[in-house]
């Protein structure tokens, strides 16, 4: 049941990142050198999920999944399966709930290089695709590991969103930290203890590296 | 200076009125038979109470924390059981003051009655067994059906309610109470499930406590008890072991 | 390249039209603030403006990218993750022209042989400075635009670049716009002048014929000759049929090259018999005498074709009588002598 749900867990902490990765680089730079009118709407919803309680967000994206939707319904229509109580629905949810903390710290660092980076590659013949690949994402490392650790840890660390929308499915959706809430629960403290220690131990472990690795960074932005 | 006096006048009427009141406290599922005999009770009584409504879990920890509740109206057996022997208080303090009843909520063809569940690979909605008396009594009756489906586990019956609303799922087992307009939702044969009795705790003993309870002993509010889709207890049916 | 940009841009009016040969290599003169930096932020694409007209080799302007224009920056734009060698040949590599260019021997030039494997990072303005250069050369622009590009390097360090740029637009055919705080680059490197004034542009076919003139104010003129053999010591150049003698520059080669005079650094004497320890002079024929500031006055001074100045006190002008039209003899030390290269 344990080794079940951390499995779980490091699976969907592990593709939330990935995706979330994919979807936040391109926005987190286009946010950092955009002089559109769009960009403080699209900061407010990004940041949205940092001040919302997981509850609103799980009811809305439990009205998104839900057949009576036309997304949950072209979902069933294409999958058989509601979105709810799957593992890509925890995935979408968790995606929502950990977004601002994958694209903040991209965003900040994509700012950090300024204008000149880009301009001084596109000088030298480089279209905007290949200035970000070639300098752009390796000047961003490290703010690409900080933003992938935090998406991580708050993914494990996630509760509210996967209480709605999980359906606590062992296996399935119930996620380390749904699995202790269930022990507290029932009374079941000696477990929990374990449970709970456990996280405790390994967030402050993952965080630790974290900040040990980004002090003594040598990759430093600009000139 | 007017900020200051509608304070003073604010913290005035609050304590006022702090003194006069029953303060009960009730699971959230049960909150809406209280609410509904509240005004009842004030007529036959001159008494009235003030609701303090969450989940049993979280009402007994402010209870076990000095919460000021005169009264507990839990939705399980475990929970007022243990504020007594925590309390120390004695044992006629905690009696049943209604049987819950589980309903089979089923919007799929495959699944008509009870006995369809058998065969049914879908998913069915519970409430979490480990924390609902409501969900662990749907568990023991799933097993006992032979469901081999996949059990989605709601975090409480309004939750469970909450998935069949918005048809994510679209069998469940829940508790009447939550489900009377749910759209194919059919009533349960008793015996099939362990009893779910729901346990009231007195903590602050007083006429206005007694009144209360007997209260619900009249025939007003044992209709709707029954309208809610509860049962009351007594007569036959077992209370205590 | 054929450009005009006239409308309002951030606030200001701008009016600047030219047009430049290929392969012309234009200095950028004006005060700062005049519109430099705008006009070569435009000229690469890394500015829009919708009203703007540029068009380079035939072809509209498109984005940076696209741009046959190749800005260096102000401030040197170092990639921190890449190593000297890498930046480099991330200078080379969108733009896979057909020449090879002697980029080792350049970098040697630019005494960036020893930095070669260390980290962007790492380096100094300076060097900065030179590593954008090459990078920037090996991504061959047809026109290269500098914006104060030798600002942060050493006065040998600035020569020694201004071979390499020359010796970029040799091979590749390549055109230079030039803006720089010191004249130097300039004298070196450019023989036109866009002068941008108030965001007013105007375009000067000899750069001398601005340069200099400032130095009817007692400035610097550059000279044209020929450098012809070592002798005692010095490098002897021929000014319109006179020799005048300076330090061995580090590279030189017999053929064109280009000298500076400054005025203050010049004396006149009027008879050709009498001793002295100054190891140049000219013998040149007054053509005008302008005071200034009460106190100084400068001599316009004509050789056979090509004119400087130099500048003498009141007192000395009075003790000796000058007359437009007299022949007098300008005499000065070697060391007054600047070698400005041989670009041409």
């Amino acid at each position: 049941m344990i080794l079940d749900a951390i499995g779980l867990t490091l699976r969907l902490a592990g593709t939330t990142t990935l995706l979330l990765l994919l979807i936040c680089l391109p926005l987190a730079a286009w946010l950092a050198s955009t002089r559109s009118r769009a960009k403080p709407w699209i900061e407010s919803l990004v940041a949205l999920p940092l001040v919302l309680p997981p509850t609103v967000l799980g009811f809305y994206l439990l009205l998104i999944m839900s057949p009576n939707s036309r997304i949950g319904a072209a979902w069933v229509e294409l999958f058989g399966q509601s979105l709810a109580f799957s593992f890509w629905g925890l995935v979408i949810g968790s995606m929502a709930y950990s977004l601002p903390f994958v694209v903040q710290p991209l965003q900040r660092t994509f700012e950090g290089q300024g204008p000149l980076i880009a301009e001084a590659a596109h000088t030298l013949g480089a279209h905007p695709w290949q200035t970000f690949w070639a300098i752009r994402l390796p000047l961003a490392m490290p703010g690409l590991i900080a933003a992938s650790v935090l998406g991580f840890t708050h993914t494990v660390g996630e509760f509210g969103v996967v209480l709605m929308i999980g359906g606590n499915i062992p296996g399935q959706t119930q996620v380390l930290s749904i699995l202790l809430f269930d022990q507290v629960e029932s009374l079941n403290y000696a477990l929990a203890h374990q449970l709970a220690a456990g996280l405790v131990l390994s967030s402050l472990l993952v965080l630790f590296c974290l900040y040990r690795w980004n002090h003594q960074s040598v990759v430093r932005i600009g000139g | 200076m007017v900020v200051r006096l509608l304070f003073c006048g604010w913290l005035l009427s609050a304590g006022v009125w702090a003194e006069a009141p029953l303060t009960v406290a009730v699971t959230a599922s049960f909150k809406p038979v209280l609410s509904a005999l509240s005004d009842p009770f004030s007529t036959a009584t001159g008494q009235s109470m003030r609701l303090v409504s969450a989940s049993t879990g979280v009402l007994s920890q402010q209870i076990l924390a000095g919460a000021p509740f005169d009264v507990f109206f839990a939705a399980d057996r475990a929970h007022p059981q243990h504020l007594r022997d925590a309390l120390n208080l004695p044992a006629d303090r905690v009696t049943t003051y209604a049987l819950g009843a589980l309903v089979l909520v089923t919007q799929d063809p495959a699944v008509q009655t009870l006995d369809d569940l058998h065969d049914y690979a879908g998913r069915v909605i519970i409430a979490n067994p480990l924390q609902a008396p409501y969900g662990a009594a749907a568990d023991q009756l799933l097993d006992r059906l032979g469901f081999s489906g996949t059990r989605v586990r709601a975090n409480n019956v309004s939750q469970a309610r909450q998935y069949l609303s918005l048809n994510l799922a679209t069998v469940g087992l829940t508790a009447a109470s939550v489900a009377q307009d749910l759209p194919g939702a059919q009533a349960i044969d008793p015996t099939l499930y362990p009893v779910l009795e729901q346990q009231v705790i007195v903590l602050r003993a007083s006429e206005q406590t007694r009144r209360l309870l007997a209260f619900l002993q009249s025939t007003e509010a044992i209709q709707m008890l029954r309208d809610m889709g509860y049962r009351e207890p007594g007569n036959g049916e077992p209370v205590e072991p | 390249m054929k450009f005009s940009i006239q409308g309002h841009w951030r606030g200001q009016q701008l009016d600047l039209q030219g047009q430049f040969a290929p392969g012309e290599r234009v200095a950028l003169l004006g005060a700062s603030g005049a519109g430099k930096t705008t006009l070569l932020r435009l000229l690469a694409g890394l500015d829009h403006m919708p009203e703007a007209q540029i068009d380079i080799a035939g072809k509209t302007l498109g984005r940076a990218w696209q741009s046959p224009c190749s800005l260096v920056h102000q401030q040197p734009v170092m990639f921190a993750h890449h190593r000297v060698e890498q930046t480099v040949h991330f200078g080379a590599r969108f733009r896979p022209n057909s020449q090879a260019l002697p980029m080792r021997e350049w970098a040697e030039a630019l005494d960036l042989t020893d930095l070669w494997q260390q980290s962007c990072a790492a380096l100094s303005g300076g060097q900065q400075q030179r590593v954008a250069l090459l990078r920037t050369l090996m991504s061959q622009p047809a026109w290269l635009l500098l914006d104060e590009s030798f600002a942060a390097l050493d006065a040998l360090s600035r020569v020694r670049a201004c071979d390499v740029v020359a010796d970029y637009c040799r091979r590749t055919g390549a055109g230079l716009l030039l803006a720089s705080h010191h004249d130097s680059p300039q004298r070196i490197l450019c023989d036109s002048a866009y002068s941008v004034d108030q965001l007013t542009g105007s375009y000067q076919p000899n750069l001398f014929d601005q340069l200099n003139r400032v130095s009817s104010e007692g400035g610097m003129t550059t000279l044209s000759g020929t450098a012809e053999q070592l002798t005692k010591g010095f490098l002897a150049v021929l000014v319109d049929r006179q020799s005048l003698y300076l330090a061995v520059p580090e590279r030189w080669q017999p053929g064109n090259a280009r000298i500076s005079l400054e005025a203050s650094e010049i004396s006149i004497a009027l008879g050709d018999q009498h001793q002295t320890s100054m190891v140049n002079r000219l013998k040149a024929t007054v053509d005008s005498l302008v005071s200034i500031d009460g106190e100084r006055v400068v001599v316009g001074l004509r050789l056979d074709q090509q004119r400087f100045s130099a500048t003498i006190s009141l007192w000395s002008r009075q003790r000796l009588e000058l007359v437009v039209g007299q022949t007098v003899f300008a005499e000065f030390k070697a060391a007054a002598v600047q070698w400005h290269g041989q670009a041409h």
